[in-house]
């Protein structure tokens, strides 16, 4: 059997395969997970690992682990392999320093997050301010690495210098491990590289890297983000408490978590010949994986995530917004403490409906802000590229915003929801839900859901066994939610804005010939949202008569045609183009619109109504027996 | 002959959850500063441990090669002062001596050499800041600009709430070809500004420039001139979230009400004290600070009124700087409702002491919970009991009691969450397999006798064993 574990922020994951059926391949056997113990009182991941694996041995059947000479051991004779990928200790936190905001500080910031670093602060002379305050931020962090970077090629970068001897004041500390040296990357001008190694060697580890922006107009990130990737491996997993413990125990190295998921989901793209975009909503971080074009990019959002994140999720998005995808009316104050109380008590389930609903949505907000913040480092190239800037002498140093790139870029023909709220949703409707409203893709779309969270696992095991991780991917961990189909965004006179009430809505009629034959025909109402059931092995064309305002690609009014598959949920055809049905906080009537969303996916168990329309208002207490 | 067994050695008391213990803190300046104390120092809350002179402020560039006209690679052989040495405006800063010409460059800042460029020629030095704490500086703009005040705008160059910098030109006027400029004289925030009185104002940056030892005991160890260990002896009560830092004074413990604390005829001399009640709203918070109450620990609060009470929204659970008039402490979290009773008698078992109260809250890996410490007077030996190897150092459990982390039948518990949230009880039965919860989801549930109490009568009810926590190891009610 193979035993594959992720070591995740909060969540050890335990996987076993074995060999099954009458062909031998290798599937899922069984799943078990156990609390990361990177923290006191254990202070030592193994012993996570060890409380998983003994689950899973208790599932499977079979004793994993056994005691040989007073040390617990995998047992040989039973795990033929065991490999083990990590973001234990919530993943490489980078303190950066710049020299101006959009400028060199943002090309770092942007170096950091696509090597799938945390970014806890960013460092620039105009980040308004104060150079004490900049130095009680630089000795109250906590990172496990710091970027510094700044000034052009012959430059005279005094605030470099500053951040450097600030540095050297501060002393910082790593987070984890004892006796180690922080480690430091400078990527900034060549004229004082030497005298920024000379002053920070003192206390710190010191790495040189090329200039991340060596003029005005010219960025190159991918040698700092490889330096990047570079330490977190070497330097900073090692020093997870457990770390070199768990080394002994593993076949190979322990990759990190993300660069196992890019290589799944490599290996899926080149298979399907689509775009694929992955959203891993952690309880503390959510990472953004995307393979366009045969490029892969990874974000991670730190401080975006369900549970330990939640009040952040909260703070960014407004509380106002994760209302509205609510079906039921509640008061703010409510939703904040819910929401409040998630953050400080992190493990907790929901146990009522109206909890679960309150987490999916701010499950679609955490997946919403993560996505946008994926699309700031998402580049079509890796080599140094042009950057656009002002003409205007006087503000010359001042960058033009690129223009952002959007999820239309992306144009993803796979997205997979990954992570506990999604993929131990009670319902599949109500994961497919939340990543309609999430990443509001227009055309055809795929949804899947990574039911088992097996994703880093597969990643790791397709470095040696690809065909079979691409095997197991398809039997035992991805599942199929449908297709789910969208019109462009909506083009008037004037473009629709959040309030304004003349955007173009209609409805449009459906007919779906599936290859069996099977025909079903339906009508989705103007801003409306309509399931057709189509099973996980059947295909079918999809054609769409819409209103002659909408345009569902081929023009507004215009019919098109969309080959679809199916899947748990079926066809899903989004015909929500009215933005204003989101101004102010939710009614009741606004709830009540929620509500047919949901109903019309299926994504609310039967019999439910809202709090305020309930007869007896225990009704949805978890039922007592008696004693 | 037999002779009787010697008498058993009498048995130490069995601790119970207010048994205190040795607790050791460490204090930290954020720089290396001054010690002010020795190990072996009997110290107080309030007594200063480290303190800081001067604080390091921006870095400043001479250009010492163009000015000796050397070769900038020559520039570290002709530095005068050594590096870290604190030189006055006008001191000499480096010398070059070429046959029979002989220049000097003198420091046009105040400062410490922080750093030479060989490839620039430059020296740079570290500006160092007073820290004292300064008094709001008002500026007179059109007094010192001799300008006139329907210009006032024209002249200012910075607005309300600007961060600025000592040095910083923050008003100008154009004379003729001459600029007169008034510069900052201080780091800190422009308000104020008046433009009928032709005035604004600078709040300067306030620089903790001291550490004080927070708990009353004994200093046992200094080390660099920044970090302090204190131990002291007493009982730490663990609160859930926290805003605001520290603060220390006698604990008064009010009725443990479900409704927000109001302040009553008895509360008319609270000031200086650590407050401890059931729940707390705004009104509470705004009464408890117009009284001078120090902290404040109650039950629970809703989180819209800690966002109010903070000033702005709470994103990243990372609090202890908030600039607020007390430290505040929820002890069960967010929402409506009072303190868990047994922890309410715990604290009114120890009313009338001085405790230290921190409201530090960090919720991520390497977790920091907000705490209140109740020191008691120590044994002589204190400093020997912290270092032995008795598992009594540093214990930041309540008391000495081992605290069960594993639920079992037997224990009390509180409901975190689900339709029984905020009861607490004795848990009968852990249900080992899954059950299916009223969300569809399947979950370990428990079997719970919860108190009978304001949220309804006791009864047994199921909740989600993921949604339950321990409080402690007694089982019973007292």
């Amino acid at each position: 059997m193979i035993l594959l574990t992720d070591v995740g922020s909060t969540t050890t994951k335990a996987v076993l395969l074995s060999p099954q059926g009458p062909t031998g391949a290798y599937r899922l056997a069984a799943r078990a997970d156990a609390a990361t113990t990177v923290e006191a009182p254990d202070e030592n991941v193994v012993v996570g690992v060890r409380r998983a694996v003994r689950e899973l041995g208790r599932r499977a059947g079979a004793e994993l682990l056994v005691t040989k000479g007073g040390a617990t051991q995998l047992a040989d004779d039973k795990v033929k392999r065991y490999l083990s990928t990590s973001s234990a200790g919530g993943g490489l936190q980078v303190m950066v320093c710049g020299v101006m905001r959009r400028l060199t500080a943002k090309s770092a910031e942007q170096a950091a997050l696509g090597a799938g670093a945390i970014v806890l602060d960013v460092l620039a002379v105009d980040d308004n301010r104060t150079p004490l305050q900049r130095y009680r931020a630089i000795s109250a962090a906590r990172p496990d690495m710091v970027l510094v970077a700044g000034g052009m090629d012959g430059g005279t970068p005094r605030f470099i210098l500053e951040t450097c001897d600030f540095l050297n004041l501060s002393e910082m500390r790593p987070r984890f491990g004892h006796g180690y040296r922080l480690p430091i990357v400078f990527a900034g001008a060549e004229t004082v590289r030497s005298l920024v190694a000379e002053m920070l060697s003192r206390h710190y580890d010191v790495l040189l890297a090329p200039n991340l922006r060596p003029d005005i107009s010219r960025e190159n990130l991918e040698p700092v983000r490889q330096a990047i990737v570079e330490i977190f491996e070497t330097h900073v997993m090692k020093q997870a408490p457990g770390y070199e413990e768990l080394l002994e125990w593993v076949d190979g190295a322990v990759l990190p978590t993300p660069v196992a998921v890019g290589l799944i989901l490599g290996l899926l793209s080149k298979k399907e010949a689509v775009n694929v975009i992955c959203m891993d909503l952690g309880g503390a971080t959510t990472d953004v994986f995307s393979f366009v074009d045969g490029r892969f990019t990874r974000s991670v959002s730190a401080n975006l995530g369900v549970s330990y994140s939640a009040t952040n999720v909260m703070a960014n998005a407004g509380p106002e917004r994760i209302a509205s995808w609510l079906p039921f009316a509640i008061s703010e104050d409510d939703l904040r403490d819910q929401i409040g109380s998630k953050t400080l008590h992190p493990t907790t389930i929901p146990e009522t409906v109206e909890e679960l609903l309150i987490e999916q949505a701010l499950a679609t907000e955490a997946v919403r802000l993560a996505t946008e913040q994926h699309l700031t480092v998402f580049q079509p190239d890796a080599g140094p590229r042009d950057v656009s800037f002002g003409r205007d002498q006087a503000r010359m140093y001042r960058q033009q915003e690129v223009k952002a790139a959007t999820v239309r870029d992306l144009a993803p023909g796979i997205i997979i929801g990954s992570g506990g709220l999604l993929a131990s949703a009670p319902l599949r409707a109500q994961a497919a839900m939340a990543l309609l409203n999430a990443v509001p893709v227009p055309g055809a779309v795929r949804l899947y859901v990574d039911s088992v969270f097996m994703l880093p696992h597969l990643g790791i095991l397709s470095q040696d066994e690809p065909e079979m991780a691409v095997d197991v991917l398809y039997a035992d961990c991805l599942v199929p939610l449908g297709t789910a189909v969208r019109p462009n965004e909506p083009v008037t006179r004037r473009r629709a804005r959040a309030d304004d009430a003349d955007a173009p809505t209609g409805p449009a009629t459906l007919t779906l010939v599936a290859t069996g034959g099977r025909t079903s025909e339906a009508t989705v109402p103007a801003n409306g949202i309509v399931c057709m059931p189509l099973a996980a092995s059947e295909s079918a064309e999809l054609t769409i008569l819409p209103h002659r305002d909408v345009d569902y690609g081929a023009g507004p009014g215009q019919m098109v045609s969309h080959q679809v598959k199916g899947g748990l949920v079926g066809v899903i055809i989004d015909n929500r183009t009215d933005p204003t049905w989101r101004n102010g906080w939710p009614t009741t009537e606004r709830a009540a619109l929620v509500r047919s969303w949901l109903q019309s996916l299926g994504a609310l168990p039967d019999g439910w109504t809202p709090p305020n329309e309930r007869d007896h208002p225990q009704a949805s207490r978890t039922e007592v027996d008696g004693p | 002959m037999t002779t009787a067994p010697p008498p058993a050695s009498p048995q130490p008391a069995k601790p119970t959850e207010l048994t205190p213990a040795p607790l050791v803190i460490t204090r930290r300046l954020s720089a290396e500063g001054r010690a002010l104390v020795a190990r072996g120092d009997w110290v107080e809350p309030g007594t200063p441990l480290l303190a800081m002179e001067t604080f390091p402020g921006r870095v400043l560039r001479t250009q010492v090669a163009r000015e000796l006209r050397i070769d900038p690679d020559q520039t570290e052989d002709t530095v005068v002062p050594s590096p870290g040495t604190i030189i006055q405006q006008g001191d000499v800063l480096a010398r070059s001596s070429l046959f029979w010409s002989h220049r000097i460059a003198h420091s046009q800042h105040e400062g410490s050499v922080a750093g030479v460029s060989p490839s620039l020629g430059v020296i740079y030095l570290r500006e160092h800041i007073p820290t004292q704490v300064a008094e709001t500086v008002q500026i007179n703009v059109i007094e010192e600009l001799s300008g006139d005040k329907n210009h006032f705008h024209s002249y200012v160059q910075v607005k309300d709430g600007d961060k600025i910098e000592r040095g910083q030109v923050i008003a100008t006027r154009n004379v003729g070809h001459n600029y007169q400029n008034i510069f900052s004289p201080v780091f800190g925030t422009v308000c104020n500004v008046a433009p009928l009185l032709g005035t604004l104002s600078i709040i300067p940056d306030q620089v903790a420039s001291v550490v004080t030892a927070h708990i009353p005991g004994v200093v046992a160890a200094v080390r660099h001139n920044r970090e302090v260990d204190v131990v002291g002896y007493g009982l730490i009560f663990d609160g859930l979230v926290g805003v605001g830092g520290e603060a220390s004074g006698p604990l008064v413990v009010r009725p443990n009400a479900t409704a927000p604390w109001r302040p009553g005829p008895e509360d008319e001399d609270l000031a200086g004290c650590i407050l401890v009640t059931g729940a707390a709203d705004n009104d509470s918070l705004a009464a408890a600070a117009a009284l001078g109450v120090s902290g404040l620990v109650a039950g629970r609060a809703r989180q819209a009124d800690l966002c109010r009470f903070v000033g702005q929204d709470i994103g990243v659970i990372a609090t202890g700087e908030e600039e607020v008039p007390l430290v505040l402490v929820l002890t069960e979290g967010f929402g409506q409702g009072a303190m868990t009773p047994r922890l309410h008698r715990m604290l009114a078992a120890v009313a009338g002491r001085t405790v230290s109260l921190s409201g530090t809250t960090h919720i991520r890996a390497g977790v920091i919970r907000p705490r209140l410490v109740v020191s008691v007077e120590p044994p002589t030996n204190l400093l020997e009991l912290a270092g032995a190897d008795t598992g009594l150092a540093g214990t930041a459990a309540i008391g000495l009691v081992e605290v069960p982390t594993e639920l079992a039948a037997g224990l009390r518990a509180r409901v975190l969450r689900g339709p029984h949230a905020g009861r607490s009880g004795i848990i009968k039965e852990l249900i080992d397999t899954p059950r299916v919860l009223p969300t569809g989801a399947e979950a370990l549930v428990a079997r719970l006798e919860v108190d009978p109490g304001d949220d309804g009568p006791g009864e047994i009810v199921l909740a989600a064993q993921a949604n339950l926590k321990l409080e402690g190891g007694e089982t019973n009610h007292g």
